[in-house]
């Protein structure tokens, strides 16, 4: 538009004009070349960095960080004409076309082997575990599309999981997160209308899929279902450890569960009448809740639980308790005017847990769920370890903190050594803290408990400060000093 | 995941060999392959009644997992084509009786010490199995920890050559095809099971190396199928054209041993062409392959690995020496 507005203006019979045009060309042409970016690129088989004269030193930035550049020196280079640290490390720099050229050969590139060694070392660990399943929120409940064909309860750690029709398969097999997804160990039964198999299992999510003739099939009467991460569906089921129940209300249209485990949603948990009474089965974390039942929009308690709080509204609200509380106990220190409890678990809040006083000292019994915690007591503003744990263990900084586990899955045991004054326990699960877990002496050995999370597991013992693979474990590895280390894997 | 981060196999037999653990020394290869062959050991025969398997997998990160039986011992194996045999998880088979230099084949590196073993009968689906199947015994600790997953070993090469294996990754399913003498399948074909569209393309097997032809601008390569790679890789000695197909994302620095750093490149292959299928925007790294050019006596441009072997349905027929491409 502008320059056909200019030669409408001007006579080109106007030597003046001619000028102006002229003047007017070689703007044109001066801001229709590229852009003076810097560039990294790939060119005769040689990388090639170019960094024009004058360009904006905040591109020669973002080059520098996209690409990983920082060892070359190119800001240095740039901004003080020294160019030394590239030279040193093999770039041919020169001065070409008012751009700076540093070029070195792709041949300097590492061999195969070292590629390779760089790749595994650097790969993301992110996918550590894969397919175990994990909580958001404390609470899960089933949604299957035929109650008669979701997996049977039994008890606590039983279930029958089902699979209707198929009936012309030869095989079919569950793999889940409750198997360490073999596809192998788990063979369904045939039945006369599809296929069965009765599982162990434990309260909580649980992730799986069905191998139907060697095809992978998530639960087709499950509607719950999380990303495998490569294009399918995992199905998701919830071994209950809560039956939520209240009886009567025969005629109620609508009966819903609301609690602070669901932000006292009052639509979402609907639940079913069975018989005599409405019901709802859920996973719950270990914990304390409070809990109402909303029969046709009116909100009543759960006569039955006798533990209840006042609602604050002239009501109550149903409490229940999941998991033992673990006693955190300070002894002595009676003159204190404040004990307080900071960890891991509560993210080292030191304003969150007070102890109470009680004969002798300091007391609060807390429910955590089961996992390896670091913790420490406040006394008045003073940080101390726990004196009556032995156990501690560091974190990165080195700061040493008492180490307590909960739930404990696995027992170490080494058997014999009685004549050793000490023995302990180390391992990726401690940060591999030498002084972390001492072993209890034992009539036939050295034992101690902890909680493994799931997967694979190294640790070695420490006997009178001589590390020691597990002389009763035929599974361990080589490791970067030239030892070994004992290895376990724990099934979810 | 970004295509930098992947593994490729053929150097895990050389990253965990026991020098590894001693300060990442890696001039002694534990599995070397002898110029001009394959795997030394014989090639084991498929046995069982199935004359085609479907075989789930699993997968962690870009590797594909297949769970097996090896005598008593169950885990997964990678199929890993650039394995030239069996090589097992030294961890899980630490008590096998060792042999070594009995081949006297040069298969085995490493200063010679044994690391050669037997393995009764390997299962790899109820119809299909192998017995008396030679392996190498390495350590393959590091990468199940950092994978999250028992493994086992590497279902290498030699095992597959009387096989043809259709790949369904997207559905995490192999279907392996027992082969006649002939290399037909023995399977009585239905007409959905014939190979209907797919096109054939001619592949070879070099010093125990899948070669393919592969076209990137115009200029003609040979890359080999790594199925134990989690990228692909494109040597860095190749030419300015093939270049210009390549946008670089990433450099990075590698630390060896007392070397001074090296540089590892990571960009996307715009477009390349497998006997006319065109495969558009891969992942690749570039490396400079010359090491493994000089043992293989190859001109070898490349590897193509999982992205490739992901990006659309195909089949390798090993005992033909033909991968099958669907469009």
């Amino acid at each position: 538009m502008g320059l056909n507005h200019l030669f409408n203006l001007w006579s080109f019979k106007k030597p003046t004009s001619w000028i102006f045009l002229f003047l007017l060309c070689l703007q044109v042409i001066a801001t229709a070349q590229p852009a003076k970016n810097p560039t990294y690129t790939l060119s005769e088989g040689e990388m090639l960095i170019s960094i024009p004269n004058g360009c904006d030193s905040s591109l020669v930035d973002s080059l520098i960080i996209h690409y990983n550049l920082q060892d070359i020196g190119i800001k240095e280079g740039y901004q003080t004409g020294n160019w030394t640290k590239a030279r040193q490390l093999g770039w041919v720099v020169k001065e070409v076309k008012k751009s700076m050229i540093l070029k070195k050969s792709l041949s300097e590139l590492s061999g195969l082997d070292e590629l390779k060694m760089f790749l595994m070392l650097t790969s993301q660990q992110g996918e550590i575990n894969p397919g175990y399943p994990v909580m958001i929120g404390p609470l899960g409940v089933n949604n299957f599309k035929k109650s008669e064909l979701q997996p049977k309860f039994i008890n606590d750690s039983l279930c029958v999981f089902q699979l209707s029709g198929f009936t012309q398969a030869e095989h079919v097999f569950i793999s889940g997160s409750f198997n360490n997804w073999s596809t192998i160990n788990l063979p369904l039964s045939k039945t006369n209308t599809g296929w069965d198999i009765e599982l162990k299992i434990k309260p909580g999510k649980h992730l799986y899929k069905f191998i139907v003739d060697g095809k992978w099939m998530e639960d087709p009467n499950n509607s719950q279902w999380e990303s495998d991460g490569f294009n399918g569906k995992n199905s998701v089921y919830y071994h209950s450890n809560v039956l939520f129940k209240i009886p009567g209300y025969l005629n109620a249209k609508k009966v819903i569960l609301a609690g602070n485990f669901n932000d006292w949603n009052e639509r979402e948990l609907r639940m079913k009448l069975n018989g005599d009474a409405w019901e709802l089965p859920v996973y719950l974390e270990d914990g304390t809740y409070g809990y109402k039942f909303i029969v046709d929009g009116t909100w009543y308690h759960d006569t039955a639980n006798p533990n209840s709080v006042s609602d604050g509204s002239g009501g109550l609200n149903s409490i229940i308790t999941l998991g033992k509380p673990h006693l955190f106990r300070l002894p002595g220190y009676e003159n204190a005017g404040q004990v307080r409890l900071a960890g891991d678990f509560n993210a080292w809040n030191p304003d969150e847990l007070n102890l109470s006083k009680v004969d002798g000292g300091w007391e609060l019994p807390y429910v955590l769920k089961p996992g390896n915690y670091t913790y420490k007591y406040i006394v008045d503003n003073s940080w101390i370890l726990d004196p009556s744990n032995p156990q501690t263990t560091s974190d990165n900084n080195g700061i040493v903190n008492s180490f307590v586990t909960i739930g404990a899955n696995f027992r170490f045991v080494l058997k014999d050594h009685l004549d050793k004054k000490e023995v302990k326990l180390a391992g990726d699960f401690t940060n591999w803290e030498a002084s972390a877990l001492t072993m209890k002496r034992e009539e036939l050995g050295w034992s101690i408990q902890v909680y493994l999370s799931p997967g694979k597991h190294l640790y070695k013992y420490i006997i009178d400060g001589t590390w020691v693979t597990d002389p009763q474990n035929p599974l361990w590895e080589e490791n970067e000093v030239g030892t070994g280390n004992s290895v376990i894997w724990q099934i979810p | 995941m970004q295509g930098f981060f992947r593994l490729t196999i053929l150097g895990l037999l050389v990253i965990f060999s026991g020098s590894l653990v001693a300060g990442f020394d890696l001039n002694s290869p534990l599995v070397k392959r002898k110029k001009g062959r394959g795997s030394d050991f014989p090639d084991p025969i498929p046995q069982g009644e199935s004359a085609k398997i479907s075989i789930p997998i699993k997968r962690a990160g870009n590797l594909i997992l297949m769970e097996v039986q090896i005598d008593s011992i169950v885990g997964n194996l990678i199929l890993d084509t650039g394995a030239p045999h069996l090589v097992l998880n030294k961890t899980y088979f630490r008590n096998y009786p060792l042999y070594g230099n009995v081949m006297a084949s040069g298969i085995t590196g490493g200063g010679g010490a044994g690391n050669q073993t037997r393995v009764s009968r390997l299962v790899v689906a109820p119809g299909l199995y192998y017995s008396d199947v030679d392996a190498d015994i390495v350590p393959l600790g590091h990468l199940e920890s950092r994978k999250g997953v028992k493994i086992i070993g590497l279902f290498g090469l030699n095992l597959l050559k009387r096989l043809e294996i259709e790949f369904h990754l997207d559905e995490g399913e192999l279907i392996i095809y027992r082969l006649s003498r002939s290399g037909a399948r023995t399977q009585v074909e239905t007409a959905e099971e014939k190979l209907g569209k797919a096109k054939t393309i001619r592949i070879f097997l070099e010093n125990g190396l899948l070669l393919v032809p592969v076209t990137i601008n115009e200029k003609r390569l040979r890359f080999y199928i790594d199925t134990g790679a989690e990228t692909n890789i494109l040597h860095s000695g190749s030419s300015k054209k093939v270049f210009e197909k390549v946008q670089l994302s990433r450099r990075t620095m590698l630390s060896g041993t007392g070397k001074e750093q090296a540089e590892v490149l990571s960009g996307e292959l715009s477009e390349m062409f497998v006997d006319g299928h065109s495969y558009i925007n891969m992942d690749v790294t570039i490396a400079n392959l010359n090491s493994l050019r000089s043992v293989y006596d190859s001109s070898i441009d490349g590897m193509l690995g999982y992205s490739f072997l992901s990006r659309r349905k195909l089949a390798i027929n090993f005992m033909k020496g033909e991968l099958y491409l669907w469009d």
